[in-house]
């Protein structure tokens, strides 16, 4: 891995397809402009003459892309130099890595290759280096060369007390397959619904442009199926739209999710899911910032759960975190914690406290004086139907409720866990080592009932806090979580 | 946690924050004029202009008069060899621990209005992008601390 190194030459074909096609729409804009002017032959020679210098532009370009572009290991580093034509070196320290992804398209299953994606803690949105298309072989060479420990003594501030998670040469490697059955159900309940409907939804608004755009045709389709236009009618083809929605749903959960296998190696999880695109991550363990148990509001009366950690780099994800497992019993989760993430292993098998019971009121009646504000005007403006708003503090305080019973805290071996619902339950489990700064926070109202909000701030950016708990409840996980709990602090 | 932290930031504080929400007034006024002179030339309601007077008016009394004693009051801060502690906020306050071994990098900063007053801004950096100020302190004090944030900072990463 030393010495430099081209990426697969298919990617000069796929760099050529997908130029292509990004050029495809004003290029065939200008074909319809030319086909409808008058002087068509002339216009149409031109774009013919530009279209074709542009194709072998970019033909030129691609290969020469490929031609420039190599990757090595140097010094601990990795390094790729890249560019047509302006030179741009990429120097990576081996320990800034915070994981590494390799996904499979279906083009490069065609060519048996990878796209390598190695991410570091930057906030960009971007992975650090992409290869488009290495050799299977030539990407587990890599990923075993990129994630040899690094030199003593250039250990990165964050890695710390990492160290000792380490569970080196443990003989039965854990291991875990979503079953069939599991996926199915993952499916079932994935929510991916109301994204099918948001992406159904335009399809019908463009059904109706159609309808507005030849009015006289259409009616007379309209009339021959007003009968169908009937109330019931209307209701069987929501159904139907709501149906399909679900299906898609379930379709897009299996394509994303099929086959989804987490592994562990003692320094390492690997995760890898994807019928179609095959995705693996690997991800240090050391550097895994926060994991989240979320259950969804349609897997949580079932008792399943979603397992998702949180790694500083992955910007584009949502909010840094990847599905470590999609689909787990609650009962399953000490277990899988003891397997593929100990260190929050004992936070977890310590249970969720309540929160003080002195906070029900508070959420509870929270955003009640705004609710209630809005029925009364509602009421005041219209005797006659406004009665309903009162339904709406009715159900505000009614969410603050549930919302109070599904919050939580725990500390317990310097991971302090956090529980609360917007609409999903979700679990926090921050470690010590990943936390940076840890604030308590207190107005005046909170400090006279010697209540506290507790908050810790990741290397991942994001920021988590407790709901209000005991003030000396809420001081205790500071102190928990103190990276040097042995020096004295203020 | 059980003790406020020990310092408090100059006294000048006060005296920059309220000349800043001045500027921030006069800001708002003058937007409020604009806004008034296109209702005249467009023939708009009036309303527009009245609920510009009205916000600037009723944003400069906490801006000018009441937050910057306020702030001042309830900003305070320690420094040791472990870490950093400071309390900040007037309504909502905020007691932060931010340990050595989580700062990346420290730097002062200085306005205008800070030069003005010989005061500088110590703002300290950990991972992720977190940012915490000490917004007003005697230039030399800032240049002090700073670096010996920093070498505790390195002495704290050696360990």
């Amino acid at each position: 891995m030393n010495k430099p190194r081209r990426l697969h030459p298919s990617t000069i074909l796929v760099t050529i397809i997908k130029n292509i096609k990004e050029l495809l729409y004003p290029l065939l804009v200008s074909f319809g402009i030319s086909l409808f002017s008058e002087d068509m032959g002339q216009k149409l020679i031109w774009v013919l003459t530009g279209s074709s210098a542009v194709l072998i532009w970019i033909i030129a370009n691609s290969f020469l892309r490929w031609y420039r572009q190599v990757y090595y290991l140097e010094n601990d580093e990795f390094r790729i130099e890249k560019g047509a034509w302006l030179k741009r070196k990429i120097y990576i320290p081996l320990e800034r890595i915070q994981s590494v992804d390799d996904v499979e398209r279906i083009w490069h299953r065609l060519f048996g290759v990878v796209q390598l994606q190695i991410e570091t803690a930057s906030s960009e949105s971007e992975p650090e280096a992409v290869l488009a298309a290495v050799t299977k072989r030539d990407a587990a060479k890599l990923k075993r060369a990129l994630f040899r420990r690094p030199r003593a003594g250039k250990q990165s501030p964050s890695a710390g007390e990492g160290e000792k998670l380490s569970i080196e040469n443990q003989p039965d490697r854990p291991r875990l397959r979503l079953s069939h059955r599991r996926l199915l159900i993952a499916g079932l309940t994935s929510g991916r619904i109301g994204v099918m409907l948001a992406v159904l939804g335009p399809l019908f608004s463009i059904v109706i442009d159609l309808i507005d755009l030849d009015t006289a045709f259409f009616e007379s389709i309209f009339r021959s199926a007003a009968p169908f236009f009937s109330l019931g009618g209307v209701i069987v083809l929501v159904l139907i739209g709501a149906l399909g929605a679900w299906l898609l749903s379930i379709g897009s959960t299996v394509i994303l999710e099929a086959g989804f296998t987490v592994r562990h190696d003692g320094n390492y999880l690997f995760i890898e899911r994807g019928l179609l695109e095959r995705r693996r991550t690997s991800l240090p363990l050391k550097k895994i910032q926060a994991v989240h148990l979320v259950e969804s509001v349609l897997r949580q009366p079932f008792g399943f759960v979603t397992i998702q950690v949180e790694s500083a780099g992955y910007g584009g994800e949502s909010d840094q975190r990847v599905v470590c497992f999609p689909l787990l019993k609650r009962s399953e989760i000490d277990t899988f914690l003891a397997d593929f993430l100990p260190e929050f292993a004992p936070a977890s098998r310590m249970g969720i406290r309540p929160l003080p019971s002195r906070v029900r009121k508070r959420m509870i009646g929270y955003s009640l004086p705004i609710t209630a504000g809005l029925a009364g005007t509602a009421w005041y403006f219209s005797p006659s139907w406004g009665g309903y708003a009162f339904f709406l503090p009715l159900l505000d305080a009614l969410y603050g409720y549930w919302r109070f019973k599904s919050g939580g805290w725990q500390v317990e071996k310097g991971v302090a866990v956090f529980r609360s619902r917007l609409i999903n339950r979700r679990t926090v489990f921050l470690p010590r080592r990943a936390i940076q700064s840890r604030t308590l926070s207190q107005n005046p109202l909170t400090r006279r009932a010697g209540l506290a909000v507790f908050q810790a701030r990741l290397a991942s950016g994001n920021q988590y806090e407790s709901k209000l708990l005991e003030r000396t409840d809420a001081v205790t996980m500071i102190r928990e979580t103190d990276p040097e709990p042995n020096r004295t602090s203020a | 946690m059980q003790q406020p932290p020990q310092h408090r930031i100059d006294p000048l504080a006060i005296r920059v924050w309220r000349i800043s929400g001045i500027l921030t007034t006069i800001f708002l006024y003058s937007i409020t004029g604009g806004v008034t002179i296109a209702v005249h030339t467009f023939g708009w309601t009036d309303w527009i202009t009245a609920a510009g007077l009205i916000i600037a008016t009723l944003s400069a009394v906490p801006l000018i008069f009441l937050a910057p004693q306020l702030r001042w009051r309830y900003y305070r801060y320690e420094i040791s060899e472990k870490e950093v502690y400071i309390q900040s906020g007037f309504f909502s306050i905020k007691r932060t621990l931010i340990p050595m071994v989580r700062v990346q990098h420290v730097n002062t900063s200085q306005g205008p209005v800070l030069r003005r007053y010989r005061l500088a801004e110590l703002e300290i950096h950990t991972a992720g992008g977190g940012s915490f100020s000490i917004p007003a302190l005697k230039m030399n004090d800032a240049d002090e601390l700073r670096d010996r944030i920093g070498s505790w900072v390195r002495a704290a990463e050696d360990e």
